[in-house]
């Protein structure tokens, strides 16, 4: 998909784009950085395509059983700012106690040159961060993983990894950005979101790993009981 | 409602930026006005692409914009373009709503609802998504 542009026309273009093929393997696919996403969200974001229109040219076009998953990532939308209009400014801070069992000040402040320009030396998340900073697109995917590394793994503040993607996402919303990256961190969810190579590897269809000059020492090539170990010391089982 | 074109003046918010804003739908003479917040910008500090997304937008609802704090510049246009009344939509955006909580103490405003993806009114058990997905579904499917 190329860079999107602003505005109803360009949104109602890529909408029929995707009720034309696409929508019909959302449920299946959409988690595969190569699957069959609708890249609506920037237009959504903006009102230059109303949800609920979005959502009624969906169920008209493949009916409601199978739009079910897609009418449940805009309900997501919904809940955040729902939560949002609650919370107010509170949306920067700690929703609840982290599930991480790690102190707050062992969190930095400060995201690394390396991660913001893309020249961490991990093939995928630098790719993640490049695409981000040139078009503003990332894939939803991709962006739990980037936010779970840099949480979980470079002990930087949830905060500031939002402050990044609001800065550049074409569809940054405080509502859905802060408390996305929240439910990573585990100070809005029961436990903290991690994933490891095996995982991104499936979904991303290998194309980082054979290529990356860390795949030797890949921080993220463990079992899922061994990394929680690692990063949460202080959860018992 | 009553109120006629050259009296209205419709305040675009970040989130209805489309040919379907339903301000613009009601009033589809007036003049459409976005701002540039500062409090936004001071917050998300938006990426280039973000600003001319944004701007693509407001070129094809024909809107003109500005930058600087919104209620004295919604205030300032009022006078000078004769508007008495302002139009908006709702927005969770707590600068926006605290702009037009401010506003309506020297100008009409209308706040506009956007169409609702959930139309159950609820209330809904915001804990987690799961207890709200529970409650809200069954009406999230409907024609809106």
């Amino acid at each position: 998909m190329g860079k999107p542009q602003g505005g109803t026309t360009k949104g109602l273009e890529r909408l029929r784009s995707f009720l034309d093929g696409p929508a019909l393997q959302y449920a299946k696919t959409r988690n595969d950085l190569d699957g069959s996403v609708s890249g609506l969200s920037p237009w959504i974001r903006h009102g230059a395509l109303m949800a609920t229109e979005v959502r009624d040219a969906v169920v008209a076009q493949i009916g409601v059983d199978a739009s079910a998953k897609f009418v449940s990532e805009l309900g997501w939308r919904e809940y955040w700012h729902r939560v949002y209009v609650e919370v107010g400014s509170q949306i920067w801070d700690d929703l609840r106690p982290s599930a991480t069992g790690n102190a707050p000040d062992v969190y930095s402040q400060n995201l690394p040159d390396s991660v913001s320009s893309g020249n961490s030396g991990l093939a995928c998340m630098d790719s993640f961060v490049r695409e981000l900073v040139h078009s503003g697109t990332m894939h939803n995917h991709a962006r739990m993983w980037f936010a779970s590394w840099v949480v979980h793994w470079l002990h930087v503040k949830w905060q500031t990894g939002a402050r990044f993607f609001l800065r550049h996402l074409l569809d940054a919303d405080i509502a859905s950005n802060n408390l996305s990256w929240q439910w990573v961190a585990g100070t809005f969810s029961s436990k903290p979101y991690v994933f490891n190579r095996e995982n991104l590897e499936r979904f991303s269809g290998g194309r980082y790993c054979d290529s990356c000059a860390a795949r030797a020492r890949c921080p993220f090539d463990d079992s899922y009981e061994n990394l929680a170990k690692k990063l949460f010391p202080l959860v018992e089982k | 409602m009553t109120a006629n074109t050259q009296n209205v003046l419709i305040w675009l918010q970040r989130d209805s930026l489309g040919l379907q804003n339903p301000a613009i739908l009601m009033q589809p003479g007036a003049i459409r006005f976005f701002v540039f917040d500062d409090s936004w910008i001071s917050e998300e500090q938006p990426s280039a692409n973000r600003i001319t997304f944004i701007n693509e937008c407001l070129g094809e609802v024909r809107a003109v914009s500005a930058h600087g704090d919104a209620v004295e510049l919604i205030l300032e246009k009022c006078r000078s373009g004769g508007h008495s009344k302002v139009i908006t939509t709702g927005t969770p955006c707590r600068h926006a709503r605290a702009s037009i909580a401010a506003l309506t103490e020297f100008v009409d405003v209308e706040v506009i609802a956007l169409p609702q993806l959930i139309a159950d009114p609820g209330p809904f058990d915001l804990r987690s998504f799961s207890r709200f997905w529970g409650q809200a579904s069954k009406s999230a499917f409907g024609k809106s």
